[in-house]
């Protein structure tokens, strides 16, 4: 390699690497904020529709909403729905054709909206408030995509999913529960703690999502490190280990 | 690999393989300590961070701060910004919590991941089989160091910011360009989104 190659190669190595940077984030777009070192943002305060006596004041809490195209009576693409939270305290991920609308409908219209907890499920205390999930469809020719438009539709859980922030990161955690309707009765579902104090269900259907602290759970357990924190030490011998060697050999050398 | 090695003193692929190895454990090791809530443990961060600094001394890096290391990380920073600007907003939703302790940790464990993989891997994958590979595999680490954090999915990104922070290396001389390159980009992240 010439004098000129060689010192012209670090810039194009540089100028490569922007492109790739560029290249990436239009065939993948980054979801939420990509930080480069892996330490998350603290979240804002939780916003209740009744903020409890001693809440921190908030503005009120935010809906998710979303529209999306459908063909052949169902949903074509998957779609996201993120309240406007730091970080968002509802998002909902919709797998494509998951949604059943009638064929005549183009176009449906989804949203997660926050209430207050009208009634508790049974030997359980909701935490923070509880989402309504609901959608409403567009028929072929209709004046526009809001909900006043009228067609009933379903969902099924072929990897639609819910993720809800929790008021805290107390454990043991809360549990989701869910309703089809406000006179229908709660019922726990599954519940895949995913984050600090984030909570992740699959979408059963739309209705009221919650999340609940059961009250034989111990909520003021705080956590801790378990027993297999002992295994912690493995990693620190092995650093430890590494960093012996690293010197040796830089001794060796000089 | 091989033929990329001969020739090379021992101690230098025994020091390309030990700090790799030391880095695999400081991430397991954050794992460990973070669990599933390991992408906001600030705790699990900061033990990462002495670890891999911890693994960048051993090796003897020193940082040398000079102006063009500041202008080119800036330069850098603005490069990494742009799939935010790209994809994000600027809005009036800022997170939570207080600025001056998360940006503290920020600045601990980006610094201290560009000491590792910007000072002491390169050196040492640099004296083994020379610069493109000492980006490539810087690269490598900084793409696989944030699986735990954000899933498969931010390989391609991550992959190709670790180019670019190892070509600043590359193209200044110095690990500090990277490492303000990656501190000015995070903090900015708490205004754009």
């Amino acid at each position: 390699m010439s004098t000129s190659a060689a010192r012209r190669a670090p810039v194009f190595a540089v100028v490569l690497a922007a492109f790739a940077i560029l290249a990436v984030s239009l065939m993948h777009p980054p979801h939420g904020v990509p930080l480069y070192d892996g330490v998350g943002f603290p979240d804002e305060p939780y916003r209740y529709v009744h903020p409890p006596a001693g809440a921190k004041a908030t503005p009120p809490p935010t809906s998710a909403t979303a529209t999306t195209e459908t063909a052949n009576g169902s949903n074509t693409y998957a779609f996201y729905a993120d309240s406007a939270e730091m970080g968002p305290q509802i998002s909902v991920f919709v797998a494509p054709r998951s949604v059943v609308v009638p064929s005549s409908v183009t176009k449906i219209t989804f949203r997660a909206d926050p209430m207050a907890p009208d009634r508790q499920p049974a030997g359980a205390t909701i935490d923070g408030n509880v989402y309504r999930l609901q959608a409403a469809a567009v028929v072929t020719g209709g004046q526009d995509a809001g909900l006043s438009a009228t067609a009933s539709s379903q969902v099924g859980a072929n990897g639609s999913i819910v993720t809800m922030r929790a008021t805290s990161a107390h454990q043991p955690h809360p549990d989701f529960f869910y309703r089809e309707t406000p006179a229908a009765g709660w019922h726990e579902i599954d519940t895949v703690r995913i984050g600090n104090d984030i909570y992740r269900t699959d979408l059963v259907g739309f209705g009221d999502y919650a999340l609940a602290w059961k009250s034989n759970s111990g909520r003021s357990r705080t956590g801790g490190f378990s027993s297999s924190s002992l295994f912690i030490a493995v990693p620190v011998v092995l650093v430890a280990g590494a960093i012996i060697a690293i010197r040796r050999t830089r001794r060796r050398s000089t | 690999m091989t033929s990329l090695v001969v020739g090379r003193p021992v101690s230098s692929v025994v020091r390309v393989f030990a700090l790799l190895g030391g880095f695999g454990a400081a991430i397991a090791l954050r794992i460990m300590v973070g669990g599933v809530a390991v992408r906001d443990s600030s705790l699990a961060g900061v033990l990462f961070a002495v670890a891999v600094a911890g693994l960048a001394w051993a090796a003897g890096v020193r940082a040398r701060i000079d102006v063009r290391a500041l202008i080119g990380g800036a330069l850098g920073a603005a490069i990494m910004c742009a799939p935010l600007s790209m994809h994000g907003e600027l809005t009036a939703h800022r997170p939570g919590g207080s600025f001056t302790s998360w940006a503290v940790v920020v600045v601990v464990v980006a610094l201290a991941e560009e000491a590792f993989l910007r000072g002491a891997l390169y050196d040492a994958v640099f004296d083994v089989a020379g610069a493109w590979a000492a980006v490539f595999v810087g690269a490598l680490c900084f793409a696989a160091l944030h699986v735990p954090m954000y899933g498969w999915t931010s390989v391609p990104l991550d992959f190709a910011v670790g180019l670019l922070l190892g070509a600043l290396r590359w193209v200044s001389g110095n690990w500090l360009t990277a490492g303000v390159a990656h501190v000015a980009a995070d903090i900015a992240a708490w205004w754009l989104r």
